[in-house]
């Protein structure tokens, strides 16, 4: 399933680009790192690890529960 | 190439943006039967916040997003400022897709794969965004009547079913749940508005931003307000904070002499529409702002990326229905509050203060 999933978005990354009329590298660059995020991001939910989501601002949110008893609920 | 869309049409996509997939939601549960007054505090608290992006848009007149952001902040604190709120958008249209998804597969779809319709969703976002915010504007006026239509009658037939003694006593909990629905309120959806600070390009006059978004927030939140109020009325304070979809629920309970009924189905679409041009909008503000972030005029060759992201970040964010209503109906998120007033005000004081010293030196010289 993974495989297919990570051919699927080969196919239509490389679909993309060929029909970009100029590739610029930089462009290409970009767009490459952005679709291997998805690629990652569908690995992650397809293959079921349990990867917690990133909450940078955790401490914000405690804080504010620390504030006021039942925020954030 | 600037996007330059009419005020009108800009308005009309505000409207739907902010209706969007949550009036359907228990917005403002926690406020109980006082639910009509935390609507009305939470629209007075956000109009200064809305007018206050609008005020920052307005700084840029005559420029494009891109430039006007570079003018004001700089090169490199502009590009940290898109990426940041780049991915808030990702993140908010990742939230509002498992809602779509969550709500077909409750109502109608409960075997189809939650993917199945995320992919299709998005895959009509995704050509949406492509096209640009003036196809999404002119998109918005045309569906706007249908929506008007469909929540008027929503709302005219909900009020044969009302029971107006389900609003007393007034303020019988004191003031703290009416504080409790109005964060929540603030939270979701009404300030979720900022996104659209990213989506226009331009605007034809100075004081287009406020002619856009306050009449169009406006709207949209007296419809809320209204639909939620007569929902509540029908169903009473206890099943609407209980229910995922009240609106839903309250709506299938009309019955005019047994000749209309089963008038939730047309909420529905009301409720398609507005998922859908949130998820385009949310996928379009997230491409543009990941553009600017990485120095590109250009943000459509990113559309297909960035969405291919957000259906699988769907599955990801949220697992299941309860949290995705735990979520859309909570007090206070601390990235909430962080994206929608705390940056934008410190965005907002720096714009004035760097576009008076601006004005200042050009005066001297």
């Amino acid at each position: 399933m993974i495989i297919l999933l990570v051919l699927g978005y080969v196919v239509v990354g490389a679909f993309e680009l060929y029909m970009w009329s100029d590739r610029p590298w930089k462009k290409v660059l970009a767009y490459l790192c952005t679709l291997a995020l998805a690629v990652t991001l569908t690995v992650i939910v397809v293959s079921s690890w349990q990867i917690p989501v990133p909450q940078p601002l955790r401490l914000l949110e405690n804080w504010v529960k620390e504030l006021w008893a039942g925020g954030g609920q | 190439m600037r996007e330059l869309v009419p005020d009108l049409q800009s308005m009309a996509l505000v409207v739907i943006f902010t209706l969007g997939d949550s009036f359907i939601m228990a917005l403002g549960s926690r406020a109980g039967n006082d639910i009509w007054l935390a609507f009305l505090l939470a629209i007075v608290l956000a109009v200064p916040v809305i007018a206050l992006y609008a005020r920052m848009r307005s700084l840029m007149h005559g420029e494009s997003l891109q430039e006007g952001l570079a003018t004001i902040y700089g090169k490199w604190p502009s590009r940290a400022i898109a990426l940041a709120y780049s991915f808030y958008a990702w993140r908010l249209g990742s939230y509002v897709l498992i809602d779509l998804t969550s709500f077909i597969e409750s109502i109608s779809l409960p075997t189809t794969p939650r993917a199945a319709v995320a992919t299709a969703y998005t895959l009509l976002a995704l050509w949406a965004a492509k096209e640009g915010v003036e196809v999404l504007a002119r998109w918005s006026v045309v569906m706007i009547r249908g929506v008007y239509f469909i929540l008027f009658v929503a709302f005219a037939m909900l009020v044969t079913e009302v029971d107006l003694a389900e609003f007393l006593p007034v303020l019988y909990d004191g003031f703290q749940p009416i504080l409790l629905g109005t964060l929540q309120l603030l939270d979701v959806p009404f300030l979720e508005t900022v996104v659209l600070f990213w989506v226009f390009d331009a605007f034809v006059k100075p004081d287009s931003p406020y002619k856009v978004f306050l009449p169009g927030f406006a709207i949209a939140s007296v419809f809320m307000c209204l639909i939620a109020s007569a929902s509540l009325a029908v169903l009473g304070a206890e099943q609407y904070a209980t229910n995922y979809f009240p609106v839903f629920v309250a709506t299938s309970r009309i019955d005019v002499a047994a000749f209309l009924t089963r008038l939730e189905y047309i909420v529905s679409i009301s409720f398609g529409i507005g998922g859908f041009l949130k998820v385009a909008v949310c996928l379009l503000a997230a491409s543009k702002a990941l553009a600017i972030g990485l120095g590109f005029t250009d943000y459509r060759f990113l559309v297909t990326p960035v969405a291919l992201s957000m259906i699988p970040a769907a599955q990801w964010l949220i697992t299941d229905m309860m949290e995705a209503e735990r979520i859309a109906t909570k007090v206070v998120g601390s990235s909430q509050v962080f994206f929608q007033f705390v940056l934008p005000l410190i965005l907002w004081i720096t714009a004035e203060i760097r576009v008076a010293k601006g004005k200042k030196n050009s005066a001297s010289t």
